[in-house]
């Protein structure tokens, strides 16, 4: 993905020199006539509602954190009032939502208050909500609500996104700091215009206010294939960093060094210390073991596949207490496994370090952000004399060097201790590759005989792996495999199987169906056996965030129609040719004795592509849906 | 109103069983497999206690979404000593939970809901070894004995044990009635009180292609009625339809004005402008928003409140509609329904099984029915759910049931008309007006509001995408959105994708853009219960057909007339070779019906000729010889 065009793109979206409102904040319950005359937005005209204004405030005191919310919307039209008509403000188990006051003031200038007793809360694990429904909402009516949420979780502020999911004009967020708060800032996706902030300083109590503003920003949508969308959001990460008075000194982050000390020694060395076991079990591990990769391979199949991968509540990064008691339970989280790896492959005279990172669909790592809480996971590095690898001995799809489709990310936080640093990682992902195998025939009856064979290698086995192990065999072959198939069918056999260390699946079913021919005068009309790629999921004119692909692959599909010699093929498809720096795609269809077949390949050549292509992948796949709907045509031979 | 049906869906809870017949045994399941249930519920005067002890062993991750459970609380059922033991395949314990060990989630109810007290305890363990297992156990208490509790038998896994118990003081009456399940309960008397035990051992999953209706809806169910207590300050007493009309009137009281009609003062005839201005004065500016809280579950809220607000539910709604109509002389009655989508009412068996209320205006031989909740609803107009089901008016001396009317086929129709022009690269040009009516009308109705226009691009791509087709929107559009008293229309200018499939210079045109279909599988057929449709319903196609002058000298061949009538519905085809422009007859008109509102399986056999039928392109293709 190519992060300065889609910034700019971002730019030319926001740009505008007229807000909602100067100077001074608006005031509650006090519409200004330009607000009721609001038009729906030119470059988003059919919303139903959209968001006025939305200002966050946060202030930062000794006595704990405030922060203010105030939004008003205008409703247009009946949809509208289903989409906000009823709100819900989430907050953390333990913070106090105070001051909470909403109203809908309908067109003649009537206010109808949310009253106490009609707001309610929920609860979901340690998060909460206060949930309300705005009365007397109609077309033209404009809602407001504000809330303060106090709190006192200094060294994790919440951050501010500057979408919503509605179409918003102006969204401002002010950070308020009492003397002695020192912050420092993290961007997502902020153009370099909007990063930096308005200052100002109160004389009195020489509070410093910071506040940044953006404006006409286009409603959150689901979009298919979208990566973490909180990665492309427009948001902003405060991060405090120190506190000084008079009487004391605190530090809410240190360096990365600094937290990489604590980290390991906290979390790492706690769990490694005690590791009974560890030693005899290496060394018989290892025994056989020619060489350094030898050495190395044999603990990694170990940890990958006979500690077992389980879960625990989201707090905590491990399963068991230390590496001891791991050896004896024999099972362990996915981060837990990778420190054990460590903790053997030092054991067997390797250097080796964990390392933290985000995953691809948790969020992108940001060095200028000093909070651990930015990682998700924990995989290995192990150091070889003639170089390294970086592993991962979580996914029982991946051999030693593989790590899953989720790491392939830029950089991690190697963590050793005051030597602790930010590493680069980028991974070379496996050829991922996808290869369908049709053969088609007919009876006399019309009846299509379909025989498939599917190769899926790289990471392909990751995608499909845990489906096929965790639902039976026959009910993943009907309802996943065939289940694009545009016809119904009857499922005669079929087979599965997993060559893991080759990062290979092979999958065989056979099968009838009739739908799969139309026969008119005589002509046999086949549709495609097509199993993959029938449907373009790329339908909207407009596409806001980047396409994730998940990882660099290959669609591989030929299929072969053997009839009998009473018929000629009289329509076969035409070649395409398509080609975008992201996506190729060909298909070519020709005859081989008496068969026709269609051989048709996608090669996606990037991970992660930016909007700034979506245009031209929006194309590639309607073709590629067009080109499999076509259908293969057989007239009877006619005799002189 | 949610109470029953919530606690019905909310949790995996299970109980005990008879024998599902004396020669079956449990098949090994490769997924998860009940070990033991054990229910004992016992009923002190007016409280009620649940007691539950169970096991599941999971055998293969297949079986992992057995091994989360909910458990559900409420202000009127509390959950008490839950513990919760996980055990490896050698029994071993390796975890053991507690209520304050699981996830609390309060507040979410139906997707329909805003809010709703109940909460949720989720047990979701971490993966394990195979196979391991879960024993649990809990007490429910329950405040009175209108939260009786239904008993569910988990009807997909085998199940190795069952015993289940009711006890009830002996002068407490109790109904009692199982769905498909053949063992009855055996009676005991202990002294002064009563006991019905269900026992069972090596009970298969269920087969639901076997069962009638009711059965395959209740599947598993034992349900419990008491038959005297008193709930939201009214009295019931008694076991039949009247009474719990009668119940639910006295919970009504406070919020409807009973006494504002007097005997025999309505108007022998509906006032229909003034019941259509009262319905469409709540439909359109009252908003649906459900709250349910403690016994707003089945209370309506105060009519200050609601007005107040602009906001409300259907008992709400109705309470609306019933007081408003009945200031103004107009004989109108609450009913309780259970949805189609819901389940199904089973008559002989009176018990609290509903989850929507509606009204309903009577005369001496006529009714009205009116769902206010339906925005797209037109007076006179019931929505699917609602319509050819079971309805309990409340009135003034008890319940009536009765079934509320279904519509016919004409009543929900779609019309088409359609200009094809072909040009001379066989690119199918098509403008097609389509005109919805009735039960298809409405359903539209709520789509279209909520789409944008590039949904509404995407959607009218959909309608005429095939399997051997696709087109481009030129144009989209649509008519009368709010005038729910007109048809609605869809107007869309299109252009195909490729030119028309040509064998031997044959090319083939299937005048219906929008693929005509009744979508049924092999499967659908394989069953005893009847098929119910949402609704009756019939499709229109006129064509009218227009070539590019290079084309003039083609000969174009058209379908044979044709028809098809049977017990389900009917099928046709006409035409008149008039390929001379738009003007006149069109070429081609098809046209079929789904008429029956329920097939029974005698009629499969004509259901899948009819499908087959109108799913048949080569009965409606018309071939152009090019020169």
């Amino acid at each position: 993905m190519s992060r300065p065009v889609y910034l700019l793109a971002v730019l030319l979206l926001c740009l505008s020199t007229t807000l909602t409102f100067a100077g001074d904040k608006p005031k509650w319950g006090k519409i200004s006539e330009a607000e009721w005359a609001t038009p729906l937005p030119q470059d988003y005209s059919d919303a139903n509602v959209i968001i006025l204004f939305d200002i966050g405030e946060m202030e930062i005191e000794p006595d704990g954190i405030s922060f203010y919310r105030h939004v008003r919307m205008k409703v247009f039209n009946d949809a509208g009032a289903e989409e906000v008509g009823d709100i819900a403000i989430w907050y953390r188990d333990g913070d106090k939502i105070k001051s909470l006051k909403a109203h809908t003031i309908t067109p003649n200038g009537k206010k109808h208050k949310v009253e106490g007793g009609n707001i309610q809360k929920q609860e979901y694990g340690n998060l909460r909500t206060k949930t309300f429904s705005f009365p007397h909402v109609e077309p033209g009516s404009i809602l407001e609500y504000k809330y303060r949420n106090f709190n006192k979780r200094f060294s994790s502020l919440d951050s501010w996104e500057f979408h919503n999911q509605q179409y918003t004009l102006t969204s401002q967020f002010s950070l308020t700091l009492a003397p002695g708060f020192i912050y420092s800032s993290a961007y997502n996706n902020i153009p370099l215009p909007f990063q930096e902030p308005t200052e100002e300083m109160n004389a009195l109590n020489k509070y410093k206010t910071f506040t940044w503003t953006m404006t006409k920003l286009p409603p959150l949508r689901d979009e298919p294939m979208s990566g973490a969308i909180y990665n492309f959001e427009s948001s902003l990460k405060n991060q405090l960093v120190s506190y000084t008075s008079a009487y004391q000194f605190v530090a809410f982050v240190e360096s990365w060094e600094d937290l990489g000390e604590f980290f390991t020694k906290q979390v790492i060395k706690k769990y490694i210390r005690k590791n009974k076991g560890l030693k005899d079990l290496v060394a018989s591990l290892t025994a056989d073991a020619e060489d350094e990769d030898a050495k190395a391979l044999a603990i990694y199949k170990f940890v990958r596949d006979s500690i077992r991968t389980t879960k625990t509540d989201v707090s905590t990064w491990f399963y068991n207490d230390n590496v001891e008691k791991a050896l004896k339970t024999r099972e362990g989280t996915e981060e837990e496994k990778n420190v054990l790896l460590v903790a053997m492959c030092r054991q067997a005279g390797f250097q080796s370090w964990p390392v933290l990172i985000a995953t691809s669909d948790y969020g992108v790592f940001s060095p200028k952000l000093y909070q651990l809480s930015q990682f998700n996971h924990i995989i290995a590095v192990i150091d070889f004399s003639d170089g390294g690898a970086i592993v991962d001995a979580s996914s029982k799809y991946c051999p030693f060097g593989v790590l899953p489709p989720t790491c392939l990310v830029n950089g991690g936080f190697l963590l050793d201790g005051k030597q602790s640093k930010i590493i680069t990682v980028k991974p070379v992902p496996p050829k991922s590759y996808r290869l369908d195998n049709h053969y088609v025939t007919i009876d006399d009856s019309g009846l299509v005989h379909c025989s498939t064979a599917i190769t899926l290698s790289g990471y392909f086995t990751d995608r499909y792996g845990d489906q096929i192990e965790s639902s039976e065999e026959e009910d993943f072959v009907e309802d996943v495999l065939l289940a694009d198939l545009e016809a119904e069918f009857d499922l005669i056999d079929y087979g599965i199987e997993q060559k893991r260390e080759e990062q290979v699946i092979e999958i065989f079913a056979t099968y009838t169906s009739k739908g799969l021919v139309e026969i008119l005068d005589g002509n046999l009309f086949f549709t495609q056996p097509t199993l993959v790629l029938n449907t373009n999921p790329f339908v909207d004119e407009k596409r806001f965030f980047p396409i994730d692909f998940q990882f660099p692959c290959t669609y591989h599909t030929k299929t072969s129609y053997a009839v009998p010699s009473k018929y000629f093929p009289a329509d076969m498809p035409k070649d395409i040719n398509s080609k975008t720096s992201i996506l190729n795609f060909h298909r070519v269809s020709f005859v081989d004795s008496f068969n026709v077949t269609v051989e048709s390949r996608l090669v996606i050549n990037s991970a992660l592509v930016g909007p700034i292509y979506y245009e031209g992948i929006k194309r590639i796949f309607e073709e590629i849906e067009q080109a499999n709907k076509e259908q293969i045509v057989f007239a009877p031979v006619q005799n002189e | 109103m949610n109470r029953l049906i919530t606690a019905r869906c909310a949790f995996i809870l299970i109980a005990a069983l008879a024998l599902f017949s004396a020669a079956a045994t449990a098949t090994e399941d490769k997924s998860a497999r009940w070990d033991f249930i054990k229910k004992h519920i016992e009923v002190k005067d007016k409280r009620v206690i649940e007691r539950t002890h169970c096991q599941i062993t999971i055998n293969s991750p297949v079986g992992d979404e057995y091994s989360e459970l909910s458990f559900y609380e409420s202000k009127f059922s509390r959950l008490k000593k839950l513990k919760i033991i996980l055990k490896d395949s050698q029994g071993k314990t390796i975890g053991e939970f507690k209520k304050k060990n699981l996830k609390k989630v309060c507040g979410f109810g139906a997707s329909f809901q805003v809010f709703d007290d109940i909460c949720y305890y989720r047990f979701e363990p971490t993966p394990q070894s195979y196979p391991f297992s879960i024993e649990y156990s809990y007490e429910r208490h329950f405040q009175n004995k209108f939260f009786l509790p239904t008993i569910y038998l988990p009807t997909k896994l085998p199940i190795t044990s069952v015993a289940c118990t009711l006890v009830y003081p002996a002068g407490v009456n109790i109904r009692h009635k199982t769905y498909a399940l053949p063992m009855e309960a055996i009676e005991i008397n202990i002294g002064n009180k009563m006991a019905l035990i269900w026992n069972g051992s090596d009970i298969a999953p269920l087969d639901f292609d076997t069962l009638s209706a009711l059965d395959y809806d209740r599947a598993g169910e034992i349900c419990l009625v008491a038959n005297e207590f008193e709930y939201i300050k009214s009295r019931f007493f008694g076991a039949s339809w009247k009474e719990i009309g009668k119940w639910y009137a006295g919970v009504l009281k406070t919020r409807y004005n009973w006494n504002s009609i007097k005997a025999q003062s309505c108007a022998p005839d509906l006032d229909l402008d003034l019941l259509k201005n009262t319905l469409d004065g709540v439909i359109g500016n009252y908003r649906y928003v459900s709250i349910s809280i403690g016994v707003g579950g089945w209370r309506p809220r105060q009519f200050d409140d609601i007005i107040d607000t602009k906001y409300g539910d259907c008992k709400d709604f109705s309470m609306l509609l019933v007081n408003e109509l009945r200031s103004k002389n107009i004989e109108i009655y609450p009913a309780l329904i259970l949805t189609r989508s819901s389940g199904t009412i089973d008559t002989a068996f009176p018990c609290f099984y509903f989850n929507h209320q509606i009204s309903v205006a009577v005369t001496s031989d006529d009714t009205l029915w009116m769902d206010p909740t339906c925005r797209t609803c037109p007076l006179g107009v019931i929505p699917w759910q609602d319509q050819n089901n079971y309805a309990l008016i409340i009135t003034d001396t008890g319940g009536v049931l009765v079934r509320t009317p279904t519509s016919i086929a004409e009543d929900n129709a779609i019309v088409r008309k359609t200009k094809i022009y072909v040009d001379q690269n066989l690119i199918v040009h098509s403008e097609i007006e389509t005109k919805y009516t009735g039960q298809l009308g409405m359903r539209w109705r709520s789509s279209f509001e909520q789409m944008t226009n590039q949904e509404l691009i995407q959607f009218g791509e959909s309608m005429l995408s095939s399997k051997a087709a696709s087109s481009e929107i030129i144009d989209i559009s649509y008519q009368n959105l709010d005038k729910l008293y007109e048809p609605l229309y869809l107007t869309i200018k299109a252009k195909s994708i490729r030119p028309l499939r040509s064998v031997r210079n044959i090319a083939y045109l299937d005048p219906c853009v929008v693929e005509p279909g009744i979508w049924f599988t092999d499967s659908d057929y394989d069953r005893i219960r009847p098929i119910k449709l949402r609704y009756p319903r019939s499709v229109i196609d006129s064509v009218w057909l227009a070539v590019d002058s290079a084309l003039t000298g083609a000969e174009f061949v058209l379908p044979m007339a044709d028809t098809l009538k049977n017990d389900v519905g009917f099928w046709s085809i006409s035409t008149n070779l008039s390929i001379s422009g738009y003007s006149g007859q069109p070429v081609l008109i098809s046209s079929y019906a789904l008429e029956s509102p329920v097939i029974e399986p005698k009629k499969f056999a004509q259901l899948k000729e009819l499908v087959e039928t109108v799913g048949s392109r080569d009965k409606r293709l018309v071939k152009i010889k090019l020169q």
